[in-house]
């Protein structure tokens, strides 16, 4: 219920913290584990916005591109940090963890920087709700309905 | 450090952070803000708008033990402003979220320029707490909270810096006990210097023993006053 009315309130800022794995997980068509090839900041409309090229280096749940694109509010412009709460700013050849979003999306919650094992969430999340290693997320992904997951990853049967 | 952040863990506000870890904060006040009257809602007047932004920075200066100066500066050019409020439509990004704030920042935290937006393309607005509109000013004094320094309170959801908002939610436009610790936390009174108003009145040969008492004789500011110079 808790849950509920959270997820009924508006984001200020950057994304909502409540979120748990399962409420990303329900909203993401892949979970990608991956490594940043790129990153391009700008400055648009007095926001700065920065594109990374992420080659995925690890499927969590699928489907997953060999690479992809995520569009995320901040990052560096003229040596400074362009930050918004809760949001990452990455650099080439940082490991990530990016839940990709439903409709082609982008994503401001499931987006996460990996540091020697550990999640680091910049959003904050519940602790108690979200797990602070990769480990515990491959872990709760798994732990997921098996039918879910099947249903994610399977290939379209012929007609 | 340790101690500090055993303090600030304590009262639940968050600095918001580098990637290094530094806390990020401003090195001089007064700050100054301009609102850009771009993109607004139709429904809105530019002057109840303006009303709204006014209340949401004085809020924060009027936290007893921090010094926090934010001073609203005329619109002059919209080009040639640094710290700005603006409307944004399109909104770039998820259509949920109402504003959003962006801090400048060097790699050991001190900021050097913020732009708040806000989503006038995906929210209806209001300046009245109207029960089915995003209230202006509560909105505006979080995003504020986040230019100074601040980062989302992961423990009191009746904080301003909590992550969400209701429609027609006004409780934010005050601060919660927490918000008022964070601010005191990042500025203590006398650590945010003046910004020099006119640096070449600056003697050359002023020696730096005489330049030190005149800042600390600066940060000795009773009430949030313009300037004299």
């Amino acid at each position: 219920m808790l849950s509920l009315l959270l997820l009924a309130s508006t984001a200020l800022a950057g994304g909502a913290p409540t979120l748990s794995v399962d409420d990303l997980d329900a909203t993401s068509r892949a979970v990608v584990q991956g490594r940043v090839l790129a990153a391009e900041s700008l400055e648009i409309d007095r926001m700065v916005r920065t594109t990374y090229r992420v080659q995925t280096t690890h499927c969590l749940r699928g489907p997953c591109a060999t690479t992809f694109t995520v569009v995320l509010p901040g990052g560096r412009i003229g040596g400074h940090r362009v930050q918004v709460s809760g949001i990452p700013i990455w650099s080439v050849d940082d490991e990530v963890v990016v839940f990709v979003p439903d409709a082609g999306a982008q994503p401001l919650d499931g987006v996460f920087s990996v540091d020697k094992g550990a999640l680091i969430d910049p959003a904050r999340r519940d602790r108690a709700r979200f797990p602070a290693s990769l480990t515990g997320l491959r872990e709760a992904l798994a732990l997921r309905p098996k039918e879910t997951a099947a249903e994610s990853s399977s290939t379209p049967a012929d007609p | 450090m340790l101690p500090l952040l055993l303090l600030a863990s304590a009262h639940a506000f968050q600095p918001t952070l580098t990637g290094d870890g530094y806390e990020t904060r401003w090195a001089t006040m007064p700050v100054p803000w301009t609102y850009i009257d771009e993109d607004r809602p139709s429904d809105l007047d530019e002057a109840e708008v303006r009303a709204a932004a006014t209340g949401a920075f004085a809020v924060w200066g009027e936290v007893p033990e921090a010094d926090v100066w934010l001073r609203e500066t005329a619109p002059g050019a919209a080009s040639e402003a640094i710290n700005t409020v603006h409307w944004l439509a399109p909104w770039p990004f998820d259509p949920t979220v109402l504003a959003m704030t962006s801090t400048w920042a060097t790699d050991d935290g001190e900021v050097i320029r913020f732009t708040i937006a806000l989503n006038s393309q995906h929210h209806a607005w209001s300046t009245s707490g109207h029960p089915k509109r995003a209230d202006l000013q509560n909105t505006l004094t979080h995003e504020v909270g986040h230019a100074l320094g601040l980062d989302h309170d992961p423990v009191h959801y009746d904080a301003t810096m909590a992550p969400t908002a209701r429609m027609g939610e006004t409780h934010k436009r005050d601060l919660h006990v927490s918000d008022e610790a964070g601010a005191a936390y990042l500025y203590p009174p006398g650590t945010a210097a003046p910004i020099a108003c006119n640096s070449a009145a600056t003697p050359s040969g002023t020696p730096l023993a005489l330049l030190g008492l005149l800042t600390l004789f600066a940060r000795r500011r009773p009430t949030h006053s313009e300037p004299t110079c």
